[in-house]
């Protein structure tokens, strides 16, 4: 485990995976698109029950990317790694994404169900506070020339942030939403019929497939974007005239 | 009840976002590596020699 976040180890190990990643990835959401359309119309909604196999996978991801960075964040923080801030730096775009993803295609199945776009309810507002942290995290990283520099007040921020996981997961108990309450991960089991539960779960398995393969991929990319930035330095030092 | 119009938005915003993400990781990679190569070609390079 040492080993391999060792950066140099990272980048052998990252490059062998990547391309199976890549793979699986097209393959699962491949099957998962397959089974949601041959899987049978809600009795209520009909068609667009379809939204749901990318809308919840999508704010799954959402949630699970923050939880990631939080978890990087901690690795900045206590352990000073230098992986664990690329992880976080990578991870933040990516979630961004994802979080518009399930919030304008929350919306697209809002309006022909609810009769609504958006409501300001303590779910839809906890997302995007979300995606706003996003955001956030993002121009704090750009705020700073240097990315070691950028590490700890972005981790610290990042952890401030975490408070907004839970409460989004457990919104839809705490407060009266429009938004319906948990169907899949419950105590007491998911509400939805297997026909469709097992669709949308190979869709959340594909889409955690695509997250891993963009979050290794972009971490590659930031660490080489890391040593190109101290090689410059380097050669800027070496080809400075002496005082 | 179908609301064709709203599932085809839904997927198609999807398909873009997830599309544009998988391109810019890779021109991204592209990018950097062309970056490290250049300066490789001048003779900067790391300690341990790899990019």
């Amino acid at each position: 485990m040492i080993e391999l976040a060792n950066p140099t180890y990272f980048m052998a190990l990252s490059q062998r995976v990547l391309p199976w990643l890549w793979a699986a990835t097209a393959v699962v959401i491949a099957v998962g698109l397959f089974m949601a359309f041959r899987a049978p119309a809600d009795y209520q909604q009909g068609l667009t029950v379809l939204i749901m196999y990318i809308h919840v996978p999508a704010a799954w991801l959402a949630m699970m990317c923050y939880s990631i960075i939080a978890i990087s964040a901690l690795g900045t923080l206590v352990w000073r790694h230098p992986l664990a801030d690329v992880s976080a730096k990578a991870a933040a775009p990516i979630g961004a994404a994802f979080t518009f993803l399930a919030l304008v295609t929350g919306s697209l199945w809002g309006k022909p169900m609810w009769g609504t776009w958006w409501v300001w309810d303590a779910r839809l507002t906890s997302v995007l506070i979300l995606f706003l942290m996003y955001l956030g995290l993002i121009a704090l990283w750009r705020a700073f020339d240097d990315p070691a520099r950028a590490a700890r007040p972005v981790a610290i921020l990042a952890l401030v942030g975490f408070v907004n996981i839970p409460i989004i997961k457990f919104s839809v108990d705490w407060w009266n939403t429009l938004h319906q309450p948990a169907s899949v991960f419950r105590l007491d089991g998911p509400t939805i019929d297997a026909s469709m539960l097992t669709p949308l779960l190979v869709m959340g398995v594909g889409y955690t497939l695509l997250f891993l393969a963009l979050h290794v991929a972009a971490m590659r990319n930031e660490v080489m974007r890391r040593r190109v930035r101290a090689l410059r330095v380097k050669a800027a030092g070496i080809l400075a005239p002496a005082e | 009840m179908t609301h064709m119009g709203f599932i085809a938005a839904a997927y198609a915003l999807t398909a873009i976002v997830l599309s544009g993400l998988i391109v810019w990781v890779v021109i991204d990679g592209r990018i950097q590596k062309a970056a490290l190569d250049d300066l490789d070609k001048r003779g900067i390079r790391r300690r341990g020699g790899g990019a």
